[in-house]
């Protein structure tokens, strides 16, 4: 299988060090919060309904899908395997959630006492959602872009695979 | 186009894994508005067949309560009148709050069950409605240890004592709340209760309406 990517953009081994610490970064707080959502649906879909941004029949779907696309893609990151797509989708993400959270600092009527970004964990940033909240996910974010654009560097899956000899170059007898 | 094909997959075996948790493990958003306004079963429980006595006389309200959702816009109940509602099979008038109050929680009769559903740590300590006992989502799911008439006891013990049948009413802090609607649902879905009740204008409302407030940690303030 050929690499993704073009000969000049493969990364160096400082920038290949670096690419890995931007995705153990986003696997890691994306798995944190899809093991918490997961560990309890129901709290998690009423921490969806809070934000009064989706009607009740795609609660019920994001409820589920969000911490399983969550797990799915910090586990794709921490292997580096499908680790461009997954950057993709974990920018998607948190664009969304960084989306969720101003929406609900500008709407004076909706009051959001919880982030419930990690269940009832807190790390980082306090429970109330605010700007902590989005600075944290606008990092996240470009390391996610970070991760899209290079490739998940040497120290992946990816590079393992591609890095593989083809049967093809195999010396003829 | 690798990548993009391959984020596909990954939202594919998510939705798929989505699909399969949510059939092993039910979740429920909102529930079935009750069929009957709270007046009407009201009558039908207490059997007078007439509700006249419970509407307040026009002017009798000392101080009228605004129950209008200010989030809701139009389509809410008239500001001023306290036993408005904005939706009847899910809101019941502080009339008949008032009657249900003096009837059975005053008289600690059992037959009725007020619900502070206040989730932010130490509000109910501060003051809360006397007899209201301290039930919100997250006590009942996470099964919190609660004490009823002196004996301690897991919430959702607690909450299966409760007959289908019994009124119950909850508040959160009025306004625009989501605390009562949540749990009138995991009531209405998961425990089987058909005569669960919001009181829209919440904590303020009641309080304001002149019911009497106690603060500490239990129903009754000790």
């Amino acid at each position: 299988m050929a690499s993704d990517l073009p000969e000049k953009r493969q990364p160096g081994a400082l920038l290949s060090l670096w690419l890995v610490v931007c995705r153990f970064a986003v696997a890691g707080l994306l798995g944190f919060a899809a093991y918490h959502k997961l560990q309890d649906p129901q709290e998690f879909a009423f921490a969806i309904k809070a934000y009064k941004i989706l009607p009740d029949h795609l609660i019920h779907v994001s409820a589920f899908a969000i911490p399983w696309l969550e797990a799915l893609v910090a586990l794709t990151l921490v292997m580096g395997l499908w680790a461009r797509a997954a950057a993709f989708l974990s920018a998607g993400l948190l664009v969304s959630f960084i989306f969720a959270i101003a929406s609900v600092m500008i709407r004076a009527d909706v009051e959001v006492s919880e982030c419930s970004c990690f269940g009832e964990a807190v790390i980082i940033c306090d429970k109330e959602p605010g700007w902590c909240h989005i600075i944290q996910n606008t990092v996240l974010l470009a390391f996610s872009l970070m991760v899209a654009y290079w490739g998940p560097g040497r120290l992946s899956m990816d590079h393992m695979v591609a890095s593989a000899p083809s049967p093809d170059d195999a010396p003829q007898a | 186009m690798t990548s993009v094909m391959r984020a596909f997959s990954i939202i594919g075996v998510a939705m798929v894994a989505a699909l399969v948790h949510s059939w092993l493990v039910g979740i429920t958003i909102a529930a079935e508005g009750n069929e009957k306004t709270a007046q009407e079963r009201f009558e039908e429980l207490d059997g007078s067949g007439n509700g006249a006595d419970l509407v307040d006389p026009v002017g009798q309200d000392p101080d009228p309560i605004d129950q209008t959702d200010p989030a809701q816009g139009t389509g809410g109940p008239v500001v001023g009148d306290p036993n408005a509602v904005s939706d009847p099979s899910l809101h019941i008038p502080l009339s008949l709050v008032r009657k249900i109050y003096a009837d059975h929680i005053e008289q600690m009769t059992g037959e009725a069950l007020l619900i502070d559903a206040r989730g932010t740590e130490g509000v109910y300590e501060q003051g809360h409605i006397w007899g209201a006992e301290h039930i919100t989502t997250d006590i009942l799911m996470d099964d919190h240890p609660v004490s009823y008439a002196g004996v301690p006891m897991g919430a959702q013990e607690r909450m299966a004592l409760v007959s289908p049948d019994q009124w119950v009413i909850i508040y959160c802090g009025g306004g625009d709340c989501d605390e009562s609607e949540n749990l009138r649902t995991l009531l209405v879905d998961s425990f089987g209760l058909t005569n669960v009740w919001i009181f829209e204008a919440g904590y303020p409302g009641l309080e304001k309406a002149g019911l009497q407030t106690i603060g500490g940690s239990t129903p009754f303030g000790e």
